[in-house]
């Protein structure tokens, strides 16, 4: 699974890029998290190492472009960064199904962080995007079959 | 990085690198909450993804180019004509205005008023945005460096859109009226009541949620800023009433009131800087 050889820097900034880039209203609900995907996908198929160091950063950063309190995104992605260290043998060995389950589980976690981090007081229970961690899932899938068929295609000729 | 040869050092060596970064991360919320020291590092920080919004406003600058480039000239005529229409009747309203500025600069001398502050525009790009119930918050393309401060209000051709919470040196960054944290001033000219409008996270109304049902407002009234708090200047349009009846709870009216702007067609603004 982790024979391609992405560059992390490059997941990173193209994430970045893709998160900087305003888009319609109606389209923004069907757009993921760009940064905590490009993150996930860096770690399970690119030689990403520090990955609490990149979780570090990419927080930081998120911060800056979203606004939001220095720190908070940090937080978040170095959570999801021990979950994902702490459940990679899981990950890896999940087949179809189960790993998209798992994956749908950490996208869910980073919509409860946040939701926590955002100061819940203030924010009503029906006001939580629920619909966020489906997309995030929905776009993994698509984005790793993609990476899937660049691995066998690399494969089958070599 | 599977963990099947990890021993016992490198997962403590996990846990501890959790640990202190989850530490750090909240070291950092609290001075980013605490005080102006993380301004550096949100501002080195800013300055590092400026070449993200180049790349972004590059990007936008070629496509509107190339669909400039074919437009029919009959468009062309068209959009010509339009615009020169609009321009001769903002002249004539320009010279009316011209002249009620005079008389009212002439009265104001005469009854001794302190003069009032004169106010700097600088013209800037919308180059982001954040809208989610939580927050209402654009990043337009000018900083310290062109003269943008904390507190500059924001306006656009739909009148007041906010005020700059945060500056770089090449960007700001600007929270909506609409913004559920936010509160703005107003005031009704045509009866002179002062109330404060609140954000809350719809993009299109404000919630006035303090005024009883014997006041005097009708729909179609317009709100401008009343410059109260000295943060916002004053005379700006706001909003519209489109609502106003007795409320079901309690001795407050059911006011709604419209802002003039819509957030996904605002592409350019103003910012106002008193001089």
């Amino acid at each position: 699974m982790r024979q391609l050889k992405l560059h992390p820097f490059l997941l990173f900034s193209a994430s970045l890029l893709l998160e900087t880039f305003p888009i319609p209203r109606f389209l923004s609900f069907y757009f993921p998290s760009w940064v905590l995907l490009f993150f996930i996908i860096a770690f399970l198929y690119s030689t990403l190492s520090s990955v609490f160091l990149y979780g570090f950063m990419a927080g930081l950063f998120l911060d800056v472009i979203l606004g939001t309190n220095i720190g908070s995104n940090n937080l978040i992605f170095v959570t999801i960064a021990f979950v994902l260290i702490k459940w990679i043998r899981v990950i890896l060995q999940s087949p179809g199904i189960q790993l998209y389950l798992i994956i749908f589980i950490i996208f869910s976690l980073y919509e409860a962080l946040n939701f926590i981090l955002s100061g819940f007081i203030q924010i009503s229970l029906s006001q939580i995007n629920i619909i966020q961690p489906v997309v995030n899932t929905l776009w993994f899938i698509m984005i790793s079959s993609v990476f899937n068929f660049l691995r066998i295609y690399k494969k089958s000729h070599e | 990085m599977s963990l099947d040869h990890i021993g016992n050092h490198q997962r403590l060596n996990v846990s501890f690198k959790f640990f202190s970064l989850c530490a750090v991360s909240l070291f950092l919320i609290y001075l980013d909450l605490s005080g102006n020291i993380t301004s550096y590092v949100r501002r080195a920080i800013a300055l590092s993804v400026y070449p993200l919004y180049s790349i972004y406003n590059f990007s936008i600058d070629t496509s509107q180019q190339v669909s400039f480039y074919f437009l029919e000239r009959d468009d062309l005529y068209e959009q010509i004509n339009k615009i020169q229409a609009e321009n001769d009747e903002l002249n004539i309203r320009l010279q009316t205005l011209e002249s009620f500025e005079n008389e009212n600069q002439r009265l104001r001398d005469l009854l001794n008023v302190i003069p009032r502050e004169e106010i700097n525009f600088l013209a800037s790009t919308v180059i982001d945005s954040s809208m989610n119930p939580f927050e209402h918050r654009i990043v337009i393309q000018s900083g310290s460096r062109q003269g943008v401060t904390i507190g500059s209000t924001v306006i656009s051709a739909g009148g007041v859109v906010g005020q700059v919470f945060s500056t770089t040196d090449l960007i700001s960054q600007v929270i909506l009226i609409t913004d559920p944290d936010h509160a703005i001033p107003i005031i009704l000219p045509r009866t002179g009541f002062r109330t404060i409008a609140y954000g809350i996270g719809n993009e299109t109304e404000l919630s006035l949620p303090f005024v009883t049902p014997d006041q005097d407002i009708e729909i179609g009234d317009r709100f401008v800023t009343s410059g109260l708090g000295n943060t916002f200047i004053p005379n700006f349009f706001v909003g519209e009433v489109i609502e106003f009846s007795e409320g079901q709870e309690g001795p407050f009216a059911n006011l709604r009131v419209r802002v003039g702007f819509e957030v996904n067609q605002v592409n350019e603004v103003l910012v106002l800087n008193k001089n």
